[in-house]
């Protein structure tokens, strides 16, 4: 097998046996020549990598409280807190359009969205300052998801 | 993504099973056992960061309403994976059905394409590459089976099961991607492709 070969296989192979194991042609070759063996080791090393930085991506703080994403459905006593982080620069692309589809009439609304109507109830939701965490009193038998918009001052609150 | 496959799934079996039976404690622990990888896959089908948190959030909605179909007629990563596809489905036909609206209403509307910057921002050159390779040059098929098989190391025969294909048309969509991908990692280094017509 020469160099031009392997190269071909290497673009297809197993990850193990770009690691040298397994008992194939193209394992024995790229025992014998440290050029191949560096492509092999350059290939596995950058999707290491790749598999890093995607798993990365999913650890950086973007979780949501378990909690406040998906409260239970079943009707409590009474109401319950939900404290969930801010996190700035979001974007929601979708809620941006209320005002407007709002200013526009309830047609539009259905136009733009396929959610049920908003709720009308009102509840409570204050901002703690110190911690740049808002606390939303979720009411009995309702649940809560919160969305940023694009406006840094304007937080949706959507009860279910 | 290193997991123990046998021991991951153990844990989240158990934990569907007690979550299943009230337990909210199980069930805030599945969830945030189960982001991570959510997160994943909504950005490996969605290419962009804010949309994927908006598929997790929704997964993660879904799974507080629906935890009680699952049967555990497959495992419940498939069951899983099946709902995170879904969701992004959804936020994508969603997102056209905005698209058209928003110009209806304003033809000045800002343009709703991915934003790259999480990408430029990654630690390295090749990184950078690699990351828009994935996402720009593999159809969203051999990009989740790339994702699945190669980097997390998911066997085809579960893959088949997630994405709901036959195990040979798996391995046909992880050769092509790999040959993508793997092409573009030895073009970051020109030596390495010369060095080859010895």
């Amino acid at each position: 097998m020469n160099c031009e070969r392997a190269t071909a296989l290497l673009l297809e192979a197993d990850l193990a046996e770009l690691e040298g194991h397994g008992d194939t042609a193209l394992a024995a070759h790229l025992e014998r020549c440290p050029s191949c063996r560096e492509r092999a080791r350059r290939i596995v090393a950058a999707e290491r990598g790749l598999d890093r930085a995607l798993d990365g991506l999913g650890h950086q703080g973007r979780a949501p409280d378990a909690t406040a994403a998906a409260t239970g459905g079943e009707p409590t006593s009474g109401p319950r807190v939900a404290s969930v982080p801010i996190r700035r620069g979001r974007r929601a692309v979708r809620w941006a359009w209320i005002p407007l589809a709002l200013a526009a009439g309830l047609g539009t609304l259905i136009l733009v969205s396929d959610e049920e109507p908003l709720p009308t109830r009102p509840t409570s939701a204050a901002l703690d300052r110190s911690t740049d965490r808002l606390r939303v009193d979720v009411p009995a038998g309702r649940n809560a998801v919160l969305y940023e918009t694009e406006n840094p001052n304007v937080i949706v609150v959507w009860f279910y | 993504m290193p997991v123990d496959d046998r021991t991951d799934g153990s844990v989240l079996e158990s934990l569907v099973a007690r979550a299943q039976h009230g337990e909210t404690r199980a069930f805030d622990e599945l969830a945030r056992r189960c982001h991570g990888r959510i997160y994943r896959w909504a950005l490996v089908a969605t290419g962009d960061p804010d949309d994927a948190d908006d598929v997790a959030q929704e997964v993660l909605v879904q799974l507080e309403r629906h935890l009680g179909r699952f049967e555990g007629r497959s495992r419940f990563t498939t069951w899983l994976y099946q709902v995170t596809r879904n969701a992004a489905a959804s936020l994508h036909r969603r997102r056209g059905a905005a698209q058209r609206a928003s110009q209806a209403l304003s033809p000045d509307a800002p343009s709703m394409g991915q934003s790259t910057r999480w990408i430029e921002d990654m630690e390295t050159a090749e990184l950078v590459t690699l990351v828009k390779a994935l996402f720009q040059e593999l159809p969203l098929r051999q990009r989740e089976v790339f994702d699945l098989a190669e980097l997390q190391g998911i066997p085809a025969a579960e893959v088949a099961e997630m994405l709901e294909l036959n195990p040979a048309t798996v391995r046909a969509h992880l050769f092509r991607a790999r040959r993508t991908i793997r092409t573009r990692i030895l073009a970051t280094h020109p030596a390495l492709v010369e060095d080859r017509q010895r």
